[in-house]
């Protein structure tokens, strides 16, 4: 395997992760605090419903995404299947509940005096939600990370919405799976560490933030 | 009734305990109530219904003229003229500075006034020269004197304070003391704190009431003898 090809799948991996994840976290912070903040009749059924999609099965996913991008299916007008816009959907939908359910948590476990505070001065939404993230930051932070592992290191639906097409849609992982079947083990393993590498790069500059954060607001 | 806030046979019970019995009290503009009794007594669960952060099982508010519902327009009405400062008062991740003007601007402040008041109410509670410092790193009773600040800032109608000078130092909880009694008397707002000092029930209150296991004991109006008092305690 040549170097620009490495290169090419490393940063197309980055690419779909960080741009699903970035999505991820703008729309799932705002639902998070919304339904943290909001006391309606199925809230806990829909807490409940999000706890349980964190942990769907991204061959799930995947499975389902391709029927509906597939040509007869609902959206195949889009023509997105195997594209690196339909691994994006795919990680971005696998990574909203993870967003969603730890934000609730971490604005449901700051203290009620200061919840109560800050929603009986906020007559304008917007500065609730500035205070609201400002003070969960550091949770909304492990949120992001976790969100990040799970779309770094996920294979499953990325391998069926996006199909592995070498110089297009192949990442990091589904080059691993392509590579072991194919018995070439050095190029599988040298995939891998490009990818704990980066992964591990990620967490460093994330936990530093988080660090940082701890010391100043501890 | 116009100018008075009444609370009228306010009932709560949390599990098997009766919190408050048949609570009620009233309270004419400018004039300032103390609470007082022994630890678990209801004052704070009192506070708490007043601000309307809890329903009570029976019994109800009334504000000049006006039941208190606990529907989201009456509750977002009252919150706007209400300034509740509990026992830990909640502080902001920002500035000094920040915890005052952002809940002004919050509040629907323009820029121009939040920052003005702002500054007023750093230099009389003596934080300007903390004013860029993290509202984090603040003593305990600095962090008092800050939420005070921040309640009076945003130029309440009512007035709710849990022990507001059990944090302080003698010199500031005279200041604080000093400062509410001139604020309640010249803006003609409702103040209702909660106390365990009889001196500053003494200095402050128009009207003070003994509550002992979620009964009223004792409602005295225009003075009172401390040792009567202190029976109650």
């Amino acid at each position: 395997m040549e170097l620009s090809e490495i290169i090419q799948i490393s940063l197309l991996s980055l690419r779909v992760s960080i741009s699903a994840v970035f999505l991820s976290t703008i729309i799932g912070v705002f639902l998070g605090i919304l339904i943290a903040t909001s006391n309606f009749r199925f809230r806990g059924v829909l807490v409940t419903l999000i706890n349980t999609f964190m942990g769907t099965p991204p061959v799930l996913l995947g499975l389902i995404l391709y029927l509906a991008f597939s040509r007869v299916g609902p959206l195949g007008f889009l023509g997105l299947l195997f594209t690196p816009e339909a691994m994006i959907i795919s990680q971005f939908l696998l990574t909203l509940p993870i967003v969603i359910g730890l934000t609730i948590s971490a604005i449901e476990s700051l203290p009620r005096d200061l919840l109560e505070f800050i929603s009986s001065v906020s007559i304008k939404a917007l500065y609730k939600f500035i205070f609201l993230v400002n003070e969960a930051k550091i949770g909304i932070l492990a949120s992001v990370l976790a969100a990040l592992g799970r779309a770094v290191s996920e294979v499953g639906a990325v391998i069926i919405v996006g199909g592995n097409i070498r110089y297009y849609t192949r990442v990091l992982t589904t080059a691993i799976v392509f590579y072991t079947s194919a018995g070439d083990f050095d190029s599988a393993i040298i995939l891998g560490l490009i990818l704990i590498a980066i992964y591990f790069a990620i967490n460093v500059s994330l936990l530093y933030f988080r660090l940082k954060m701890v010391v100043r607001y501890a | 009734m116009l100018g008075m806030l009444r609370v009228v046979n306010i009932h709560k019970r949390f599990g098997d305990l009766d919190v408050l019995r048949g609570v009620s009290l009233e309270l004419e503009r400018g004039e300032v109530l103390t609470i007082m009794g022994p630890n678990g007594s209801g004052k704070t669960t009192l506070l708490r219904i007043i601000a309307l952060l809890e329903k009570p099982d029976s019994g109800f508010i009334e504000f000049e003229g006006s039941n208190l519902t606990y529907t989201q327009e009456c509750i977002d009405k009252f919150k706007s003229i209400l300034a509740f400062v509990p026992q830990k008062p909640p502080i902001l991740s920002f500035s000094v500075f920040n915890n005052i003007y952002l809940p002004l601007r919050a509040a629907g402040f323009d820029s121009h006034l939040a920052r003005e008041v702002s500054w007023d109410m750093l230099n009389i509670f003596g934080l300007n020269v903390y004013a860029h410092k993290n509202a984090n790193k603040l003593s305990t009773g600095e962090r008092q004197l800050l939420a005070l600040a921040r309640a009076l800032a945003l130029n309440p109608k009512v007035m709710l304070l849990d022990e507001p000078t059990a944090h302080l130092d003698a010199k500031h909880a005279v200041m604080v003391r000093n400062f509410l009694k001139d604020y309640v008397h010249r803006r003609k707002i409702y103040l209702i704190v909660v106390s365990h000092s009889v001196d500053e029930a003494k200095f402050l209150s128009d009207k003070l009431m003994i509550l002992v296991s979620g009964v009223v004991k004792a409602l005295y109006s225009g003075g009172f003898d401390i040792s009567d008092v202190e029976r109650w305690l």
